[in-house]
């Protein structure tokens, strides 16, 4: 009996995890820093520059960690056919010329879940990741893009 | 120890309702990564567990223990800190420092020409290890080694690329080391992977020194490259100061690697644009120039101008590249212009990808440096199919004509792959 509460106890702990809900109902991805990151809004086009590793300062001596999550992942999906405008193999291959051409130390760090993102863009000074907006922790920054946040009418990364 | 039994399906439902579903077709590399994602979330009940243990504890000593601290772990794929973890750090540790990363390419061929003097032959391409390793945020590393055969079938080894990076922003990187001078756009695009490159190989005028080009292909000294303010056009800058391509005797290794045969140093200056709303297109010009000193002859001041434009799209590409090398004898009014172009043209249909290239170049035969260059041009049709992710097989039927000693036929096919 103890088991089974313990049990129904530790199921219940994890459907209330925020990515449970919020990955199945696919909301806007947001795009989450550190709340110190002296940006708050991007437009589209620097979204892009960013994503493709054109952009890799903040400011001066604050680089940028991409943090992408892992292939079927639906955060990753949206960022690959909104922002790359790319598939999967054209992604990995542009990535793999990047760094070949001497353009970019290395590919974007891949993450397995939204919360190993978040919790990495609060230890590491210009980290981003693009995370579902329904499991954005307290405490980071959300940034606009062309002034609009998720959820917002026109926002671009769902 | 049951309940943990009946634990994993119900994770493995918790995962499949967190993704969506994999798309036929997809491969092992996806199960693994699915696998990976049940093991984080495994790692994540058994830290549950662990705070639901502490919170029910009543002892003094966990009530007063301090909140963990420290970095998360440099793995990314491992189980996350605790929630107490997350403070902002003074220091932390970035991902993958000093991690040594490597990727190789590779080629098997077999060409057969009508030209006299050459044989039907199989051949092996390059072996291309390429290594890379973050030192820091602002440093890294990166060698390009290739192992190859010569024209006497033995196997030598050479460090393409060498360098030490050093980024102060997006306006400021500089590079120290053996690198591929930016004459042009070819050179730096695709390196010594012939897996990433269209065609079977290199247009003739971005040949490899040791193959008979005509360029200064490698360089040693220093790079600095960067952003240019400038808004959606996308201005950047390579400026490069180094040892230049030796000159003294044909015969001598043609990268002063670490002795340059003079005191003047060879220096290059380029710009190009990558227009934000034009993804895939650049443009840009380079300006190169160094003091050549064959023996027994007039030094000689070479000027290399390149212009390039290209476009390559995810299906279309449209490569298009002319220079013009300015040789001039020192003390006289002795002149020889050797121009060159080419221009490549390929879509992707599928597996398949098409393309075709003309190419030209014209060594004057009064030209002190590469008088058996001669005038070379033709064209070349071929085929690319990516029966992989990473391998490729490419049919090409080149066509060269020569001034003076007429024209011959080549076909080549290559693997090409990536690992």
């Amino acid at each position: 009996m103890v088991r089974i509460t313990w049990f129904l106890a530790l199921a219940l702990l994890i459907l209330s995890l925020p990515g449970a809900a919020a990955d199945a109902k696919g909301g806007d991805v947001a795009i989450v820093v550190r709340p110190e990151l002296p940006v708050d809004n991007l437009t589209f086009n620097e979204v892009r520059r960013l994503l493709l590793g054109e952009r890799q300062f903040w400011a001066p001596g604050v680089k940028v960690t991409l943090l992408m999550r892992a292939p079927v992942a639906r955060e990753r999906e949206v960022i690959l056919r909104t922002v790359y405008r790319m598939t999967e193999v054209e992604f990995r291959r542009y990535w793999m010329e990047k760094v070949f051409r001497a353009e970019a130390p290395g590919d974007p760090q891949i993450v397995y879940s939204n919360e190993t993102a978040t919790e990495l863009v609060r230890a590491l000074p210009g980290a981003v990741a693009f995370v579902d907006a329904g499991q954005v922790p307290k405490g980071l920054k959300v940034l606009r893009i062309d002034g609009r946040l998720p959820g917002d009418k026109g926002y671009p990364l769902h | 120890m049951r309940g943990m039994f009946l634990l994993v399906p119900f994770l493995v439902q918790i995962a499949a309702a967190q993704q969506p579903v994999v798309p036929p077709g997809s491969d092992h590399e996806v199960i693994q990564q699915l696998l990976e994602r049940v093991q984080q979330l495994e790692a994540e009940v058994r830290e549950l567990k662990a705070q639901r243990a502490a919170a029910t504890s009543n002892s003094p000593e966990s009530a007063s223990r301090p909140a963990a601290s420290g970095t998360p772990s440099a793995d990314v794929s491992s189980s996350p800190a605790p929630a107490q973890a997350m403070a902002p750090m003074t220091h932390p540790r970035s991902v993958d420092f000093a991690k040594m990363n490597f990727r190789g390419f590779s080629d098997v061929d077999f060409h057969a020409t009508d030209r006299s003097g050459d044989t039907n032959t199989f051949a092996l391409g390059q072996f291309n290890l390429f290594i890379t390793s973050r030192l820091s945020d602002q440093l890294s590393f990166l060698a390009e080694a290739v192992i190859e055969g010569d024209q006497r079938n033995s196997v030598g080894v050479d460090l393409e690329r060498l360098l030490l990076q050093y980024s102060a922003s997006d306006y400021f990187n500089v590079s120290f080391g053996r690198y591929h001078t930016a004459i042009g756009w070819y050179n730096t695009a695709y390196h010594h992977s012939t897996w990433m490159q269209t065609a079977v190989g290199r247009p003739f005028l971005f040949e490899f020194e040791d193959k008979g080009g005509i360029l200064p292909i490698h360089n040693v000294g220093i790079s600095a490259t960067g952003r240019i303010p400038s808004g959606e056009l996308g201005l950047h800058y390579i400026a490069e100061i180094g040892n230049g391509r030796t000159s003294r005797s044909p015969l001598d290794e043609p990268v002063q690697n670490v002795m340059d045969e003079n005191n003047g140093k060879a220096l290059n200056f380029a710009l190009l644009t990558r227009p934000t709303k034009l993804q895939g297109f650049e443009a840009g010009f380079s300006i190169y120039h160094d003091n050549l000193t064959p023996q027994g002859l007039p030094n000689i001041g070479q000027t290399i101008m390149a212009v390039h434009a290209i476009y390559q799209g995810p299906a279309f590409e449209w490569l298009n590249e002319g220079l013009l090398i300015r040789n001039s004898v020192n003390g006289t009014d002795r002149v020889e212009h050797t121009p060159g172009f080419y221009t490549q043209i390929s879509h992707k249909l599928g597996t398949l990808r098409p393309y075709f290239r003309y190419q030209y170049v014209n060594v004057p035969r009064s030209d002190l440096v590469f008088q058996d260059v001669g005038l070379m041009h033709g064209p070349s049709v071929g085929i690319r199919y990516d029966f992989s992710e990473f391998a490729a097989f490419k049919l090409q039927y080149d066509r060269t004509e020569r001034r003076n000693l007429g024209g011959f036929n080549g076909i080549t096919t290559q693997l090409s792959f990536a690992f």
